[in-house]
């Protein structure tokens, strides 16, 4: 049987390189490598050695590196990311930290109504309020870009995309990240909240430090990981 | 008979609808009855099978379930609907084309 810890692991890196998405292009080998194990116990069932089963299995079946080949030359089995990377990993980041922005505030707002329908007065005191002041902007104007950024670049990591579209998304999601702002007026009578995105020219020097902080944050653990992507599939091929 | 790839995608892709259309099957399960089924009349590399499954599932004609089977997983894959609907456009055109080659063959100024 071609077990999974001896087949060469350049197969699944070229495989996912190529552009076949990382889900199908293990399952696709394991089939391969189930189906030759069943082919050597059939042959082994009618009286073949080891070796003879597993010569006939190898006739039957193909090679693994023909299988890679075939599988190279259908290009219907590339994933729409490695068609459309700048869709993928520098759009759809920025699409994603909008959503979860909008959808973030409404959960706060959600909460609160729903706290202030079972009867809290929501005052200053409110640990509620309390909690969104202490939470909600680190979370919103931090947390999120940096964790919708690094998301992406995860995915485009694993599936072995080329750097440029996904770096290209933590830029952009960081930088929009940067934009948005977030408040929590603690007024004894009647606390509010408030979140916008836009850019002031009196607060630029701020808007920039964090767009820069946020990028670094993200962009640099990302090209070390692909650095690191890097040299091993160097020393593997 | 070692039929050209090109002549065997289009076969392949006829007949693995077909067998798919009685049953789900795994990939083993399908070499062993397109070996049966063609009466051993026609040979391909059976890891060719799953390029070809794989395939037919993106496009939305096939999709697959996995299964553990006495301790093995198995990917079992059934046609679609629009599999089905598929199948059937791909079964006249296929009937069209040999019927004409049949014509031809039986023609006796060909013979």
């Amino acid at each position: 049987m071609l077990a999974m810890h001896n087949r060469p692991p350049r197969s699944l890196d070229r495989l996912i390189q190529a552009g076949i998405a990382p889900r199908r292009a293990r399952r696709i080998l394991q089939e391969f490598a189930e189906h030759h194990a069943d082919v050597v116990a059939e042959r082994q069932a009618l009286g073949d050695s080891d070796h003879d089963a597993t010569v006939a299995a190898g006739a039957r079946l193909g090679t693994e590196r023909q299988l890679v080949a075939t599988l190279l030359g259908r290009p219907e089995l590339r994933s729409w990311t490695h068609r459309r990377p700048s869709i993928a990993f520098a759009l759809a980041p920025v699409l994603s930290f909008a959503l979860a922005f909008v959808a973030s505030l409404l959960a706060l707002i959600a909460l609160v109504e729903w706290r202030k329908a079972h009867g809290d007065a929501l005052g200053a005191a409110s640990p509620v309020i309390h909690w969104i002041g202490t939470y909600a902007g680190p979370y919103l104007l931090w947390a999120l870009p940096c964790a919708v950024a690094a998301l992406f670049a995860l995915a485009a990591a694993r599936r072995r995309e080329s750097s440029i579209w996904p770096c290209v998304g933590i830029v952009a999601v960081c930088c929009v990240g940067a934009l948005t702002n977030f408040s929590v007026s603690m007024s004894p009578d009647a606390p509010s909240m408030g979140a916008g995105v836009g850019i002031g020219t009196d607060h630029l020097g701020a808007t920039l430090l964090r767009a820069g902080s946020a990028t670094a944050l993200v962009l640099l653990p990302f090209l070390r990981a692909r650095w690191l992507q890097r040299h091993d599939l160097a020393a593997l091929s | 008979m070692h039929a050209s790839s090109s002549l065997m995608s289009g076969i392949s892709e006829l007949l693995l609808l077909r067998l798919l259309s009685e049953r789900q099957m795994y990939g083993y399960e399908l070499a062993r009855a397109i070996r049966a089924a063609t009466r051993q009349a026609i040979s391909v590399g059976e890891g060719v099978l799953y390029p070809a499954l794989h395939s037919l599932e993106r496009r939305g004609w096939l999709k697959a379930r996995r299964c553990t089977v006495n301790g093995r997983t198995r990917v079992y894959y059934a046609l679609t609907r629009a599999g089905l609907r598929h199948l059937k456009k791909i079964t006249q055109e296929w009937r069209r084309i040999s019927g004409g080659v049949d014509a031809a063959l039986l023609d006796a100024r060909y013979a």
